[in-house]
C-alpha cells in the first residue's frame, strides 16, 4: 500500500484514522473459523449437468440385454434338459396308466426341474471357474440371472405342457385349482429352494430342497384336504394368493442376495 | 531296501499309460523326468498304491506291495500332483487327521506335527484353514504330511508346479535333507528341481522307460553336441526352424542361442557342457526336430 | 481307530444341510401336528381305567344308552357328550377284541386237531394259537400319548430317517473323491481299513443321533399335548394292530418299534456308504441311495403295481421295516422248510444279512479302490 506524503496536519491525523479502521476491517477477514454456505440442491444439479458432457465414457461397458440366442453362453448341461424331460414324461404316466390326481401331481413335480437346475447355477464356482466368469463380458453374476430365468421358463413351459396335455386328454382342470395345487406351490417351492442354494452353497442344497419341499408338499395335501373337507375350500385361493405373494417377496431377496455373493471372488471364499 | 518294478504297465481303456516298466530302486533320489502325458504320474500312483497295474507288479524286498498291504503303506508318504484338502480344516486339524490315518497315535501325532510345520516354516498358520492358505503353502503342507509317518519311501509328484523360485528353492534344500536312508521318487518337468539332488535319472516318453541313469552319464552322452551360436536378430527363426534350441541370451553383440545338433551347426559355434534342460530337449522336443 | 472315528464324526456333524433339514422338518411336523388341534381328553377316561371286567362293560353299555337316550332329545350333542360318547365306543371295541380273541382261542384247538401234524399248517395255527392265548386287551387307559407316539415312526419317522441318513451319508465317500482327498486316504496304512471301519461306526453313531433327537422330540411332544398314561394299554387298542398277535403293551411296542427301526436305518445307512464309495459324485450318490428308498414307496403308492404274491417281499425292504407297520399289524409268517417263522424274525434277519453284506462289500471296494 503506498503511503500518501501528508500535506496538513489534518491530512497526517485522517490518514491515521483510516490506516487504523483498515486495520479494523482486516481483523474481520483472520481466517480463524468461518462458515461456508452449502450450496442448494439446484445449484449442484445445475454443476453436474454443466459438467456432464466432460464427463468420459467407460472404455467397455457391459451388455445389460439379454440376448436369447446366446443361450449357449450359459453352457447349462444336456442332462438338465433330458433329466426334466422325464420327470415330465414321469408325471404323464403317473396321470394315464395310474390315473393319479394330476393336481398332485403339479404339486409334486413341478418345482423339480427348478431344484436341479440349483446344480447349474453352482457348477461355475464348483468346478473352478469363478474367478474367471466373474471376470468376463458376461459376469458371474449376469450368468446367475440369466440362468435362473432360462431354468424357470424352462420349468413353466414344462409346466404348462403337462397341464395342456391334461386338459386335452383328460377333464378340463379347475383355474382357482391350478392356483392353489400349482401356482403358489411352485413359487413358494423356489422360494425354498433358493434360500437353501443361498446358506449351502454346495450340491448338498437340491436334496436338502427336495426333501424340504416333499414335505411341505405332503403337509399341504394333508391340510387342504382337512380344509375341503370341513367346508373351508373357498378361503383356499386367497390363502394360496397370500402365500404366493409372500414368496415372491423372499424370491427377490433371495435373489439379490445371491448375486451379491456372485459379485467378488472373496464373497465365495 | 530294493523297490522293484517289474514289466509295470497300466491301460485305460485303449490308451497305454505305462508300458512295460522294469527297474529297481535303492535309497537315493530317483528323478522322474519326461513331458506331460508320458506317464510320470499314472507311476507315482503305481507305486504310492493307489493304483493298480493293468499287468506287472512292484515288489518291495521281493514281496509284492499288494502282499504288503497296510504295511507297505505304513512306509509310504505320498504327495500327490493335485493335492485334496478339506477346506475348513485349520492346518493343524488337517495333518492330524492324515496322521490318524497313519495311525500315528495323538500324543506323538501332535509332537510330529508341531516339529513339521517348523521345518515348512508354518508354525504361525497353524490355525488358518487350508483353503485360505496360498499355493506355495498349501504345498508345504503337502510335504508336510508326506513325512509325518518317518516314510521309507517318499514319492512326491511334480511338487514344484506353480511354486516361485522361493518355494522351489526351499523345497529342494528340504528335499536334500530328507533324501538319506529313503527311496525319493520325484517327478518333475522343471529340471532345476533335479540338477543336484537326483542320484539317478528315469526318463518317462509315452508311458516307456528310454533311460535309466546317473546324470552325469546322460550329460556324457550329450557331449559334442550342445554348441552356442551368436545370431543377429533376423536370423533367430531360421536357427530355431532347423535346430533345437534350448535357450537364448541377449547380449551386446548378438543373441547367443544355444543349440542341440549331432554335428557343428556352423563354423562360429562353441562347443558348449551339456546340462539337463538340453537333456530335456534332446528327448522331448520333437517338432524342433522335424 | 478313536482319533480317525472322532475326525469322521466331525465330517459328517460339521454339514450344515443336516440341520437345516432337520429343524425344518421338525417345525413343519410341529406345526402339522398342531394344527391338529388336539387336546387332552384323559379325564373322561378316570372313572373307567383299569382291567375291563364283564360288570364294566355292562356298566359302560347302560351309561352309554342313558347318554344316547339324553343326548338326541337334543338338537345336536355337546361336545362333553361326544368325549363321553367316544369313550364308551372304545369300551365297546375293547369287548369285541376280546370276544374275537377268545373265539379264536377256542376255535383253534379243534381245528388243529383236523390238521396232520408236523406240517407246517398245523404249526403255523398252533404257534398262533400260543400267541394268542398270551393276549390281553381287557384294559383301558387313556392312551393317546403311546399311541401317537408309535404312529409318528409310520410316516414322520421314517421319513425324518431316511432324509437325514440321506443328506448325512451320501457324501461321505463321493466327497473324498470330490475334494481329492481320496489320495492320501488310499495311499495311507488305515486308509482302506481301520479307516472305513471309523466311517461306518460313524455313520452308525450319527444314524441313532437323528432316531434319538426325533424320538425325543416325538415322546416331549407327546407327553405336553396328551399327558403321561397309558404306557400299559395292549397293542391290539390302536386301530392298525386290531390283528396282530402279539402280548405287547405300548411300552413295549415303542421299544420293539424302535429296535426295529433302527435295525432297518443301520441298514439303510450301510447300503448308503456302498453307495456313495461306488459313486464318484455326491450327487449321483444321493440319486442312487434316495432310489432304494423311494422303491418300495414308489411301487404300491405311485405306480400302484400289483405284485401279487410277491407283495410281502416289499415289507423286508429297508423302507418298510423302518416303518415297522406291515411286520406286526397281522400274523404273518414265512414257510422255512415246513417251519412257520414271524415275519419280525424275517425282517431281523434280511436285514443282518444285507447289512452283512453292504459291510464286506465296501471292504472290497475300498480295497480295491484307484484314484481316477
Amino acid at each position: 500500500m503506498s503511503k500518501k506524503k501528508a500535506t496538513s496536519p489534518f491530512d497526517a491525523r485522517s490518514h491515521d484514522d483510516e490506516l487504523i479502521e483498515l486495520d479494523k476491517e482486516f481483523q474481520q477477514f483472520k481466517l480463524e473459523d468461518f462458515t461456508v454456505e452449502y450450496p442448494s440442491d439446484e445449484a449442484i444439479a445445475r454443476t453436474i449437468d454443466a459438467m456432464r458432457p466432460y464427463v468420459a465414457e467407460p472404455d467397455s461397458k457391459r451388455s445389460k440385454r439379454f440376448i436369447p440366442w446366446k443361450l449357449h453362453i450359459l453352457q447349462i448341461q444336456p442332462a438338465f434338459w433330458m433329466a426334466n424331460l422325464l420327470f415330465f414324461c414321469l408325471g404323464l404316466l403317473l396321470w394315464r396308466f395310474w390315473e393319479d390326481d394330476p393336481y398332485k401331481i403339479m404339486l409334486l413335480l413341478s418345482p423339480v426341474p427348478f431344484f436341479l437346475g440349483l446344480l447349474e447355477l453352482f457348477r461355475g464356482r464348483n468346478e473352478g471357474l469363478l474367478e474367471l466368469e466373474i471376470s468376463c463380458k458376461y459376469s458371474a453374476q449376469q450368468l446367475l440371472l440369466r440362468k435362473l430365468l432360462a431354468i424357470s421358463i424352462y420349468n413353466v413351459l414344462l409346466c404348462l405342457a403337462l397341464i395342456g396335455v391334461f386338459c386335452i386328454f383328460g377333464e378340463p382342470l379347475l383355474f382357482s385349482k391350478l392356483i392353489i395345487y400349482w401356482a403358489a406351490p411352485f413359487v413358494v417351492a423356489v422360494s425354498i429352494g433358493l434360500a437353501v442354494a443361498n446358506r449351502i452353497r454346495n450340491v448338498l442344497s437340491v436334496p436338502t430342497a427336495l426333501v424340504i419341499w416333499i414335505f411341505i408338499a405332503m403337509t399341504f395335501i394333508t391340510n387342504i384336504e382337512r380344509k375341503e373337507r370341513y367346508g373351508q375350500a373357498s378361503e383356499l385361493p386367497y390363502l394360496a394368493g397370500l402365500a404366493a405373494a409372500l414368496a415372491i417377496v423372499f424370491i427377490v431377496i433371495q435373489i439379490k442376495r445371491l448375486k451379491k455373493g456372485f459379485t467378488y471372488y472373496e464373497a465365495f471364499h | 531296501m530294493k523297490l522293484s518294478i517289474e514289466r509295470v504297465s497300466k491301460e485305460y481303456g485303449a490308451k497305454r499309460a505305462l508300458d512295460n516298466i522294469s527297474c529297481e530302486l535303492t535309497e537315493g533320489v530317483y528323478a522322474f523326468l519326461g513331458a506331460n502325458g508320458s506317464g510320470k504320474t499314472t507311476l507315482m500312483r503305481i507305486l504310492a498304491s493307489v493304483a493298480r497295474p493293468s499287468s506287472g507288479r512292484v515288489l518291495l524286498d521281493g514281496v509284492d506291495i499288494e502282499v504288503l498291504d497296510e504295511r507297505y503303506r505304513d512306509m509310504l508318504g505320498y504327495l500327490p500332483q493335485h493335492m485334496g484338502y478339506y477346506k475348513n480344516f485349520t492346518v493343524e486339524k488337517f495333518l492330524m487327521y492324515i496322521a490318524a490315518l497313519k495311525g500315528i497315535e495323538m500324543p506323538k501325532a501332535k509332537a510330529k506335527v508341531d516339529e513339521l510345520l517348523q521345518a515348512v516354516s508354518l508354525q504361525d498358520e497353524k490355525r488358518t484353514k487350508v483353503g485360505k492358505l496360498s499355493g506355495g503353502m498349501k504345498q508345504r503342507v503337502g510335504i508336510a504330511q508326506a513325512l509325518l509317518n518317518d516314510p521309507k519311501i517318499i514319492i512326491v509328484d511334480e511338487p514344484t508346479a506353480g511354486l516361485d523360485p522361493k518355494e522351489r528353492i526351499r523345497f529342494r534344500n528340504l528335499l536334500s535333507t530328507i533324501a538319506a536312508d529313503r527311496i525319493v521318487l520325484l517327478s518333475t518337468h522343471i529340471v532345476s528341481d533335479i540338477e543336484y539332488i537326483a542320484k539317478e535319472l528315469l526318463i518317462l516318453k509315452r508311458g516307456a522307460l528310454i533311460k535309466k541313469a546317473e546324470p552325469q552319464l546322460l550329460l556324457e552322452d550329450l557331449k559334442d553336441k550342445v554348441w552356442t551360436v551368436l545370431a543377429s536378430p533376423n536370423e533367430i527363426a531360421a536357427w530355431q526352424a532347423s535346430y533345437k534350441v534350448s535357450s537364448m541370451l541377449v547380449r551386446e553383440n548378438g543373441t547367443e542361442l544355444r543349440i542341440l545338433s549331432e554335428s557343428k551347426p556352423a563354423p562360429h559355434a562353441a562347443e558348449a557342457i551339456p546340462n539337463l534342460e538340453d537333456l530335456y530337449l534332446h528327448y522331448f522336443d520333437e517338432e524342433a526336430a522335424k | 481307530m478313536k482319533s480317525l472315528l472322532k475326525f469322521e464324526l466331525y465330517k459328517i456333524f460339521r454339514q450344515k444341510s443336516i440341520y437345516a433339514v432337520y429343524v425344518l422338518l421338525l417345525a413343519l411336523i410341529m406345526i402339522s401336528l398342531n394344527a391338529q388341534q388336539a387336546v387332552n381328553n384323559s379325564a373322561y377316561y378316570k372313572d373307567w381305567e383299569g382291567t375291563l371286567t364283564a360288570e364294566k362293560y355292562s356298566q359302560a353299555e347302560a351309561a352309554y344308552s342313558e347318554l344316547m337316550k339324553a343326548e338326541n332329545e337334543k338338537a345336536s350333542w355337546s361336545n362333553e357328550a361326544r368325549m363321553q360318547a367316544a369313550v364308551f365306543e372304545t369300551i365297546d371295541t375293547v369287548r369285541r377284541l376280546d370276544e374275537t380273541n377268545k373265539y379264536s382261542v377256542e376255535f383253534l384247538p379243534g381245528y388243529l386237531t383236523q390238521l396232520e401234524k408236523k406240517t407246517f399248517e398245523y404249526r403255523k395255527n398252533a404257534l398262533v394259537l400260543r400267541m394268542l392265548e398270551n393276549v390281553e386287551v381287557n384294559k383301558l387307559y387313556y392312551h393317546k400319548a403311546p399311541a401317537e407316539m408309535i404312529d409318528f415312526v409310520n410316516i414322520f419317522g421314517t421319513m425324518l430317517s431316511g432324509a437325514l441318513i440321506l443328506i448325512g451319508l451320501a457324501p461321505i465317500f463321493s466327497n473324498e473323491y470330490m475334494s481329492g482327498m481320496d489320495q492320501f486316504q488310499l495311499s495311507s496304512r488305515h486308509g482302506r481299513r481301520i479307516g472305513v471301519r471309523a466311517k461306518i461306526a460313524a455313520a452308525l453313531i450319527y444314524t441313532s443321533f437323528v432316531i434319538v433327537v426325533w424320538q425325543l422330540f416325538n415322546f416331549v411332544h407327546r407327553i405336553v399335548v396328551y399327558g403321561n398314561g397309558g404306557w400299559q394299554t395292549p397293542l391290539q387298542q390302536i386301530f392298525q394292530y386290531r390283528a396282530a398277535p402279539y402280548d405287547y403293551d405300548l411300552l413295549t411296542f415303542i421299544f420293539v418299534q424302535l429296535g426295529m427301526h433302527a435295525l432297518g436305518a443301520f441298514g439303510f445307512a450301510l447300503i448308503v456308504l456302498l453307495i456313495s464309495a461306488w459313486c464318484r459324485h455326491t450327487m449321483m450318490s444321493i440319486v442312487l441311495s434316495g432310489a432304494v428308498y423311494a422303491f418300495p414307496i414308489a411301487i404300491t403308492v405311485f405306480f400302484k403295481i400289483e405284485l401279487g404274491k410277491y407283495e410281502d417281499i416289499l415289507d423286508f425292504t429297508y423302507t418298510n421295516v423302518m416303518r415297522i407297520t406291515s411286520l406286526f399289524a397281522e400274523f404273518k409268517v414265512i414257510n422255512l422248510f415246513g417251519l412257520p417263522v414271524l415275519y419280525p424274525y424275517v425282517a431281523i434277519v434280511v436285514m443282518a444279512v444285507l447289512s452283512i453284506a453292504a459291510t464286506m462289500l465296501l471292504f472290497y471296494t475300498m480295497k480295491r479302490r484307484e484314484v481316477a
